[in-house]
């Protein structure tokens, strides 16, 4: 196992770059940074994320979920109040919207913690630190 | 939270804990049984009637008390009465509420050596009594017996007791003693009575002075006939008057007098039927004109209209009798009636039976006797004459000088404070008795309540405790006993079944016309220029009569109809005297008038003439009122009052938040639109909602069997405020006090809203839950406490109440009302202090006062006016047993059920011949129609068809 | 990146992570404060659950008083944080990376205290779960159809988005406090709350990803929150409540106010924690910008609330608005409110059109409070005024706060600042991840 701490990015990204076309794989890179830096997600050519397909599906849910409960409760118990009709969708909507928005950004922060493996109990217990430094490490072949 | 919270919050979580241990065992159950046996085939919980008469004032309504189980809840006028059909008026409604007063006094009580009470038992208060009176009769005194009105079989047994025991019956004692108007009517017709009014049968009524809607002579048969008349006979009423009154503001037409120029306009009246009276006043229409301050034109067309009409009739009473003018006016005005042939509508023969009252002189005579130091045991009951005689009379210092008094009364008055003993009297609804609402009539008093706190006993048992006492002979068991003896005797043996049934018996006796007129004595005409400068006139009162209902909580928790004001003591005063002061409401003013000062708020009274000022004649008390010299009446106009601003000022609970509509059309007439739109746009509020109401996205509801509805007409109502009072009565609504009134935060459900828009006069709305089809409250509402309920009503759930508050903020007619306390506390509880003083919201035993039907609310929770679904429901049922649908006219909202003047029209608006749907088919108004709430309530301005509503309510259907 | 870069890096941990260290004799006055008055506020509530609403001042017709006028300018506040993070972040502003974590605690507190005050107004507060749908033996479930209910969905919807939202934003930051833990405590609690972050690369694929898409989900519930409670009021039928315009002109109003206390928040807490060179007078011209803009259309809707009534035609309307402006003969009426309220909202803010008031701190910390309070007497006098004078001249009445509503409101103050000083001492103020992105 290598390692190679750099004080900055750009040294950070040439050394990757360099790995890379060294014909190392990527699945044996582990680059850590501590701020963003979507170059290196390029240059190892990761695949584009999940987290919005789950922010798709939770938003819909919540939507229906919204109507679903208004209507099967009014249903259950129909009571006429204001003259209005039993079911009336107008007011329903503002239901269905709120609940479109909770599961939507619940579902979302679950699809981030399922794709990246968060929480990850054994880092808790000993985290490795890299501090403000960016970090590779390459596993040895085997 | 204190350390009593403390201690119920546990025994609360270990009672639970331990209920909840512990299930019932079968059978353990036990039935609660009534408090004594029911009747036959009577069912446990099932309202039933019994027939009584009210004592309030001397009118002597029949009642029909509304019973669960051996329990008063409710006082309800007897339908067929002759007096009052069904009806009852505010005083009535809350007669329940004197039975249950935190001020009756309990059991009897003695002054000690230290001017303390002590209680004692009745045995005791005898052995007094009859100590004073042999000690009296060594020491050569005389022992008098002055009493209020008595009519019927009491005044018999009093005479009795007076014989025996060596008493001598002094005349009795009533504020409104009808002095001048009796004198005058034995002066002309050589009958000193006050005659029945036959207003019903007349098309034009012409009311001088005369409160014939609020305490003269028999308000609800008064507002009844007046109300049918309207309809029947198209009556035009005409209400002359020297301030500003009910009738004055509910009359088609009202004409401001100057004080005491009453007998001017007689005059020129009778000069207008060719008659001159000698020694009356210059009958000249300038002259007359200038006396009274109406212009000619309006004189000449008052006489126009009084000649053209074809029955006629001109009554004078209430505070233009009252002035140093007052027996000049009624002469005149009995000679008017006998000039204008009216005497056909005069009956004597079913007069008011005022036979054993005296006047003020009769009094004065008493004071100076008692000055004397002749009297021995002086018995004063049912009277107040300490609180209520002229000051000057000094009438309390003097009763001391009698050797030893005693007093008969429910509650300690200025007269029982100056007594050595004090015996409580039983209520009426406790008592058996009989009363007399006119010459021929005969009404049931008996008792249908377990005197269940109190130690009290009528006024006949105690009487004849006392000759048993004295003369060791006992004729009678009791009172009751000797009633049913005087009964039979009178009535023959045959008369209990229609007695008890109907609660009266008719005497009767030939209609007494009245004789031909007598000339009149001159003396007896003389009128006297009331004197410049402010006058205060000491008016009655709707709600307090001569102050004897003053105590009563439920009288002072309604506002008065004039001011809207609730609790509390105020002077009336003129807008343009107002302005002179520098008046705001509230204001304190001193009054003086010789020695006499009394300082009292300010109320600002629109349409009251300058330099006239009002007080309750229950508020006055005692005060500088003077004895007429010619009838022996009360001069109850106070002249040369000395008028200060003392700088101070108090906060009146006026319920009122504008005296005007400001253009918004809220009732009915063009007049309206046009006026009162100070800055606030005119009228556009109704314009800009025609044709809009009946737009709406949503289909209309469908009804199945009912869709109940209400029709009120304004013309027939008079703002007599018995509406409300029922309501209290009916619905447990809370009457939560001065201070809460001072917060905004009156309960009532119904509420009648004065607004002064009109040049002159003011128009009146009845105002309750409109049960709106398309209501704004009930879709606010988070949790469905208020929703549409299929018959159309707009039920509010009480317990599924959480208290948001919404639908309050959201109903245009802010009917809803919100508990802000416990102000009806579990029994003997206490209620928390918080701010202010809000005990006198819960004076116990006041609570017992409630109506078994309908769920009292709790702190938190919104409650409204629902037509009375308790007696919708109940009607249901009976409908339902009998097989078919709630007849029209069968049920109706306790406002219904007592309105004099059968203003209220209730009824199924799907069905068409339903009186309400007639009415609705005819066009009627709704207020704020334009928002599209479109309500179930409407007003009619206008005569209502088919005249007559059956309040068959009862019961017995 | 350069050496002084990294140098930033440094020092921007150091300093930011300073503010957490241990608290000064000040810190321990102010939290005494705060939690003092809290605990009075929450005895005060006690007392009025144990005797009845009407210890405070509201009765017929004003059924709402301080208590909704309270929780309308809580949930107000609670609006600029997620805009500022959410919104701002959409734009790119890179001013509001300075503001946002502050905001965000900030508008988190705020919803706290604003849900309390829906509790405190009810009658029945013990049945104050009748408001949420659950399965129950009544069979009864709440009225969709009520604005009221509509505020409890968006309500508790705004605060567990925005918790998610900032407690997102936080990972990254509470790896490094780890790292500065000073006791085992702090240590295992930033090392659970961290999840275990690195900063691998694929960590910050899906990391970014949803933080976007949060702040998409986000932007339009800060819309539709003051939206739905304006509905409260412009669902009805009263006049001064009745009317389209109440949504935007709620948002608008939110935003100002929401603006408005985070200068009061963030001007005291950078000169205590010396922030002076990580948020400049550049960051709070930003703000103080959002401020004038959102003064502005405070400002139109004002008058275009007296335009429709007058337009309307309407004598409600009119009159309402009349009285609004000019109350009523008899004293007591709430004319004076309203022209406080435009001064503070609307005249004053206009100084920030000079330069020299944007840049001046001291300037814009004291407009700020004159924000907030004018702010409030807004919300006042849209709903005491409409309730006091409607439809019926006969109920029309008139409304005085009691001690016991004062007190109250003054207890969630407490509990807002109590809050907000725990958060200055727990967690990294500022969003240090992000600034370090701008020094690269």
């Amino acid at each position: 196992m290598q390692e190679y701490r750099f004080e900055d990015e750009h040294s950070y990204l040439h050394k990757l770059q360099e790995l890379v076309d060294s014909g190392v794989p990527a699945r044996r890179i582990h680059a850590f940074s501590p701020i963003p830096v979507p170059a290196a997600e390029q240059i190892l050519r990761e695949k584009p994320t999940f987290v919005r397909v789950f922010a798709i599906a939770g938003a819909l849910l919540g939507m229906v979920a919204g109507f679903a409960l208004c209507i099967y409760t009014v249903l259950r118990y129909p009571l006429i109040v204001g003259g209005k009709p039993v079911v009336s969708i107008l007011p329903f909507v503002v239901i269905a919207f709120e609940l479109t928005i909770l599961l939507g950004s619940l579902a979302t922060f679950a699809g981030f913690l399922l794709n990246a493996r968060l929480p990850y109990i054994p880092r808790i217990f000993n985290p490795d630190e890299y501090g403000t430094h960016f970090t590779i490490l390459v596993e040895e072949e085997r | 939270m204190n350390r009593r919270d403390f201690l119920k919050a546990v025994g609360a979580a270990t009672g639970g804990a331990v209920v909840a241990g512990c299930e019932p065992k079968k059978g353990t159950y036990k039935a609660i049984s009534p408090l004594f046996p029911l009747p036959e085939g009577r069912i446990p919980g099932e309202p039933y009637y019994i027939r009584t008469t009210c004592t309030e004032c001397p009118a002597a309504c029949g009642v029909s008390v509304r019973m669960i189980d051996g329990v008063p809840l409710k006082l309800e006028g007897t339908p067929g009465h002759p007096v009052n059909d069904g009806s009852l008026c505010i005083r009535g409604q809350a007669a329940i509420t004197r039975l249950y007063n935190p001020r009756r006094i309990r059991k009897p009580m003695r002054r000690k050596s230290t001017g303390a009470w002590e209680e004692i038992d009745w045995d005791q208060a005898y052995g007094a009594i009859i100590e004073a009176v042999n000690r009296a009769r060594q020491e050569g005194r005389k022992n008098l017996y002055l009493s209020g009105r008595t009519a019927g079989s009491l005044g018999r047994l009093i005479d009795e007791f007076c014989r025996k025991a060596g008493f001598e019956r002094l005349p009795e004692y009533e504020v409104f003693d009808y002095a001048a108007l009796r004198q005058a009517n034995r002066l002309v017709f050589g009958i000193g009575e006050v005659p029945f009014y036959d207003i019903a049968g007349c098309d034009f009524l012409l009311t001088i002075g005369a409160d014939v809607l609020q305490t003269f002579g028999s308000p609800v048969s008064q507002q009844r006939q007046i109300a049918r008349a309207r309809r029947e006979n198209g009556l035009t009423w005409v209400h002359a008057e020297p301030h500003v009154s009910l009738e004055g503001l509910q009359a088609q037409k009202r004409l401001v007098v100057r004080p005491g120029s009453e007998p001017h306009l007689l005059s020129f009246l009778l000069a207008a039927y060719g008659k001159s009276i000698p020694g009356a006043p210059p009958s000249g229409a300038a002259a007359v004109s200038r006396a009274t301050g109406l212009d000619e034109g309006s004189l000449l067309e008052l006489a126009e209209q009084l000649r053209k009409a074809s029955r006629p009739l001109v009554i004078a009473g209430g505070v233009s009798l009252a002035g140093e003018n007052g027996l000049a006016t009624a002469v005149l005005c009995a000679q008017l009636q006998a000039a204008g042939g009216m005497t056909a509508r005069l009956d004597f023969g079913r007069s008011l039976d005022m036979g054993r009252v005296g006047t003020l002189k009769d009094l004065q005579a008493l004071a100076n006797r008692l000055e004397r130091g002749e009297a021995g045991v002086l018995f004063v009951t049912r009277t107040d004459p300490a609180g209520t005689a002229p000051d000057t009379m000094r009438f309390a210092e003097r009763m001391e000088k009698a050797s030893f008094r005693v007093a008969l009364a429910d509650a300690i008055s200025a007269t029982s404070e100056k007594c050595d003993l004090v015996l409580p009297l039983s209520h009426s609804l406790e008592s058996a008795g009989d009363a007399v609402p006119h010459r021929g009539l005969r009404g049931l008093v008996q008792p249908v309540a377990e005197k269940l706190l109190h130690d009290t006993k009528t006024e006949g048992d105690i009487l004849l405790d006392l000759l048993d006492e004295m003369t060791a002979e006992r004729e009678f068991r009791s009172y009751a006993a000797y009633l049913k003896e005087q009964w039979r005797a009178e009535f023959g043996p045959g008369y209990e079944p229609q007695f008890s049934a109907t609660g009266y018996l008719v005497r009767t006796a030939a209609r007494q016309a009245s004789p031909a007129p007598k000339p009149v004595p001159a003396q007896a005409l003389k009128t006297t220029a009331m004197p410049e400068g402010p006058v205060l006139a000491l008016v009655p009162s709707i709600r307090y009569y001569d102050g004897r209902s003053r105590s009563l909580k439920l009288l002072n928790e309604i506002p008065d109809p004039l001011t809207t004001i609730t609790y509390g003591e105020w002077v009336s005063v003129a807008q343009q005297d107002a302005q002179d002061l520098k008046l705001q409401d509230g204001d304190e003013l001193e009054l003086a008038v010789g020695t006499w000062t009394r300082v009292l708020p300010a109320k600002i009274q629109k349409r009251l003439p300058p330099g006239v000022m009002m007080v309750d004649r229950g508020v006055a008390g005692a005060c500088p009122t003077r004895v007429d010299p010619a009838s022996g009446g009360e001069v109850a106009w106070l002249t040369g009052v000395r008028v200060r601003k003392t700088g101070g000022a108090v906060r009146l609970p006026v319920m009122s938040g504008s005296p005007s509509q400001h253009g918004r059309g809220i009732i009915p007439d063009p007049v309206h639109l046009k006026e009162g739109g100070n800055a606030h746009g005119d009228g556009h509020g109704k314009e800009h909602g025609e044709g809009h109401h009946n737009l709406s996205l949503y289909p209309e509801q469908e009804y199945r069997d009912y869709r109940w509805a209400m029709a009120i007409d304004l013309d027939a109502c008079t703002a007599c405020g018995a509406c409300v009072a029922a309501c209290y009565v009916e619905n447990n609504v809370a009457m939560t006090g001065r201070d809460q009134h001072l917060r905004g935060r009156e309960m009532s459900w119904i509420r009648i809203e004065p607004f002064y828009d009109r040049e002159d006069g003011a128009d009146f709305l009845p105002m309750l839950c409109q049960q709106c089809d398309a209501a704004p409250c009930e879709a606010v509402c988070p949790v469905f406490a208020t929703y549409h309920n299929p018959e159309g009503l707009n039920a509010q759930i009480y317990n599924r109440c959480v208290g948001t508050r919404y639908c309050a903020n959201n109903c245009p007619y802010k009917v809803r009302r919100f508990n802000w306390f416990d102000y009806r506390p579990r029994r003997d509880t206490q209620l928390r202090q918080p701010h202010g003083d809000l005990t006198d919201s819960i004076e116990l035993p006041l609570d017992r006062v409630s109506n078994p039907l309908v769920s009292l609310r709790k702190r938190g929770v919104m409650e409204k006016c629902t037509f009375c679904v308790q007696r919708i429901r109940e009607a249901r049922d009976r409908a339902k047993d009998r097989g078919r649908k709630i007849k029209d006219g069968e049920m109706v909202p306790a406002c219904a059920q007592t309105c004099p003047s059968e203003a209220i029209v209730f009824g199924n608006s799907l069905d068409p011949e339903s009186r309400v749907s007639k009415i609705i088919q005819q066009g009627t108004h709704r207020v704020f129609e334009e928002l599209g709430t479109r309500p179930a309530v409407h007003y009619v301005n206008g005569p209502i068809p088919d005249a007559r509503l059956k309040n068959s309510d009862r019961g017995e259907a | 990146m350069t050496e002084q870069a990294v140098e930033q890096h440094h020092r921007l941990e150091r300093d930011i992570l300073a503010a957490m260290s241990r608290p000064t004799k000040w810190y321990w006055v102010a939290l005494g404060v705060s939690v003092a008055a809290f605990l009075m506020g929450m005895a005060l509530w006690l007392y009025m659950i144990l005797t009845g609403m009407g210890v405070a001042g509201i009765n017929n017709p004003v059924g709402w008083g301080v208590f909704i006028v309270d929780f309308v300018f809580w949930v107000g506040i609670a609006h600029s944080g997620t805009l500022i993070s959410a919104v701002l972040f959409l734009f790119r502003a890179r001013f509001r990376n300075r503001f946002n974590r502050a905001a965000e605690a900030m508008t988190i507190f705020a919803v706290m205290t604003a849900g309390l005050f829906p509790l405190i107004h009810l009658g029945r507060v013990w049945f104050a779960y009748w408001l949420f749908p659950y399965p129950n033996n009544h069979l009864i479930w709440p009225n969709f159809k009520s604005p009221l209910v509509w505020d409890v969905f968006a309500v508790s919807t705004y605060l567990t988005v925005s918790a998610v939202f900032w407690y997102v934003g936080l990972i990254p930051d509470l790896a490094i406090a780890r790292r500065h833990a000073k006791n085992r405590i702090q240590m295992w609690a930033y090392r659970v709350f961290s999840l275990g972050w690195v900063g691998s690369v694929q960590q910050w694929k899906h990391y970014n990803k949803l933080y976007g898409l949060l702040a998409c989900f986000a932007t339009p519930l800060v819309v539709s929150v003051h939206s739905v409670v304006s509905w409260d009021f412009a669902m009805s039928v009263i006049p001064g409540w009745h009317t389209t315009i109440f949504a935007p002109y709620f948002v608008a109003g939110a935003i100002l106010s929401g603006c408005a206390m985070v200068i009061t928040l963030m001007v005291p807490m950078r000169k205590f924690f010396r922030l002076e060179e990580i948020i400049t007078v550049k960051h709070f011209e930003g703000i103080a910008q959002m401020l004038l803009l959102t003064s502005l259309i405070v400002t139109y809707s004002y008058v275009v609330e007296y335009a429709i009534a007058f337009y309307s035609g309407n004598t409600y309307e009119i009159s309402h608005f009349v009285y609004r402006l000019l109350g009523a003969d008899e004293p007591g009426h709430y004319r004076y409110a309203y022209w406080v309220m435009v001064a503070c909202n609307s005249a004053l803010p206009l100084l920030l059109f000079f330069r020299r008031v944007r840049t001046s701190i001291p300037a814009l910390f004291v407009l700020s409070l004159f924000v907030n309070v004018g702010m409030w007497l807004e919300r006042f006098i849209i709903i005491v005024t409409s309730l006091a004078r409607d439809f019926d001249p006969y109920a029309w009445g008139l409304y005085k706060p009691t001690i016991i509503e004062v007190g109250i409101t003054i207890g969630s103050f407490g509990l807002f600042f109590t809050l907000f000083l725990l958060f200055c001492k727990a967690l990294p103020v500022l969003a240090i991840t992000e600034i370090k992105e701008e020094y690269t």
